[in-house]
């Protein structure tokens, strides 16, 4: 009996030992370890090629993919809200888009980022590029690209070519021949730049992309409005 | 008969392994941890569940290959219980298809139980029945039962330790062996050329059953693909059993 009791007492004082030592082991790294938050962008720079990721996935490609998009959503989420800078995100969704060439999404979503917030117009297109390579029946990397050459290299001829493209292409919407034709007609005009923010934020399914849309397309409101406002102005003048 | 026998013997043990479990629980919480991480996933939750899915199904069902058929033989000699077996009238030829069957009733299992998981969460989410999913989930199975048939051969003449060595090592040239050809055709010398020809088409070439990319973006993966992988994967089977069965022949029990 005493020695059952003593045997209890023996486990028990394991077990609180066990705990301590847990307990200081945790209290160490929240002491030293947490808050020292790696920047994100140091992180990604150790972010292997998509071709050799690709070469040793072993038939994992694509779930290879996601975790390197869940990283670079979590990259981008991080630098929209600290200092706006994306030095890795065009390397990392290079990755995404080598270890998944169908991932038509992270094409669209890198474009607009690296057109967008980043200012590496060329990068954006280049990926848009390597997306309709390897995706040459879908309409809205052509769309995209159409975008990036109206809105950010105001190369309307260009943007006319890529919309007029997209609209050809199957299973595009009513809006590529309409954009096509606006930009033909009306190229220049906020009328057609507000037309397309708008679009892009209610076609997206992706809450970043609808975000800067719908931010876009209030700036250019507001632009619109004050011009107005101005005209009118000059006019009672 | 005698070869069902084995078989049922085979798969009733694989199911008695408590590592089986370990290892579905496992790919089934992955499965539905997807469904927590989709919030983050900016709408492409279900490819991550998909994509994950599947990748769970080939690399849970390798694993098991590895911790259980990998000492499906080896294991009998060790217990000494193949003397039992083999002094009834039991061709060895038949003993190593009832391993390799009781095996693949085993990866039976353990796929339609991903599988099914799989179609549910994607159900939850909205997505609906997706027979891609299916499609690609069979070809994932057949890709196990070419792994299955290489640990069984491994068996029949290493210790399990190595046998599972040789399967893994097996399974990563095996998603390889595209490259041999391209490597084959860049070098200077025939002989060389020759060598790497005779690897490719020796080596399994895992890759012919990777239609997984295509399930999850829809694309449609046709009738003949999957009869053509079928038939590959099968008679690669079929062949590497001929061989097991000729090593296991040639042993000398004593």
């Amino acid at each position: 009996m005493r020695s059952a009791t003593g045997n209890k007492l023996r486990e028990a004082c394991l077990v609180i030992a066990a705990l301590l030592i847990m307990g200081g082991g945790i209290l160490v790294k929240s002491e030293t370890l947490t808050g020292r938050d790696p920047r994100p962008t140091e992180e990604l720079m150790y972010f292997p090629s998509g071709t050799f990721v690709r070469q040793s996935a072993m038939g994992q490609e694509s779930a290879l993919a996601d975790i390197a998009w869940l990283r670079a959503i979590q990259y981008y989420g991080h630098h929209r809200l600290t200092d706006r800078r994306y030095d890795m995100i065009g390397h990392v969704f290079d990755v995404i888009t080598t270890l998944d060439p169908q991932f038509v999404q992270a094409y669209v979503f890198g474009a607009v980022v690296l057109s967008q917030d980043a200012g590496k117009t060329k990068e954006a297109l280049d990926l848009l590029r390597k997306g309709m390579r390897n995706n040459p029946e879908d309409w809205f990397l052509a769309f995209e690209t159409g975008f990036v050459y109206y809105m950010v290299l105001h190369d309307y001829r260009s943007a006319a070519r890529y919309f007029t493209l997209s609209s050809r292409l199957p299973d595009s919407p009513e809006f590529t021949s309409r954009f096509a034709a606006f930009v033909e007609e009306k190229a220049g005009r906020p009328e057609t730049a507000l037309e397309l923010w708008k679009q892009v934020a209610a076609a997206s399914k992706n809450k970043y992309i609808k975000e800067i849309a719908e931010e876009k397309a209030k700036k250019l409101e507001a632009e619109m409005a004050r011009e107005k406002k101005a005209a009118h102005r000059a006019e009672s003048l | 008969m005698r070869v069902v026998a084995i078989a049922r013997n085979t798969f009733r043990e694989a199911l008695r392994d408590k590592s089986l479990y370990v290892l579905i629980v496992f790919s089934l919480v992955l499965v539905l941890g997807t469904r927590v991480m989709s919030p983050l996933a900016l709408g492409e939750g279900i490819k991550i569940t998909k994509d994950i899915g599947l990748s769970a199904i080939s690399f849970f069902g390798m694993l098991a290959i590895i911790v259980m058929a990998a000492g499906l033989v080896h294991k009998e000699i060790d217990k000494r219980t193949i003397f039992v077996i083999l002094s009834k009238p039991v061709a060895r030829h038949e003993f190593i298809i009832g391993k390799f069957l009781g095996m693949a009733d085993a990866l039976v299992a353990i796929v339609i139980v991903m599988l099914f998981t799989l179609q549910l969460t994607l159900l939850a989410s909205r997505a609906g029945f997706d027979v891609l999913v299916l499609k690609a989930g069979f070809l994932t199975y057949i890709e196990l039962l070419v792994m299955t048939s290489i640990a069984v051969l491994f068996s029949s003449f290493s210790t399990t330790a190595l046998s599972a060595i040789f399967t893994f090592c097996f399974y990563v040239v095996g998603h390889f062996s595209g490259d041999v050809l391209v490597f084959a055709s860049r070098l200077p010398s025939a002989f060389a050329q020759h060598v790497c020809r005779f690897l490719y088409y020796v080596l399994p070439d895992l890759q012919v059953f990777n239609v997984r990319s295509m399930a999850v973006h829809g694309t449609d993966i046709s009738a003949e693909r999957i009869l053509a992988a079928t038939a590959y994967g099968l008679l690669y089977s079929i062949g590497v059993l001929i061989l097991a069965a000729v090593l296991f022949s040639r042993r000398d029990f004593k």
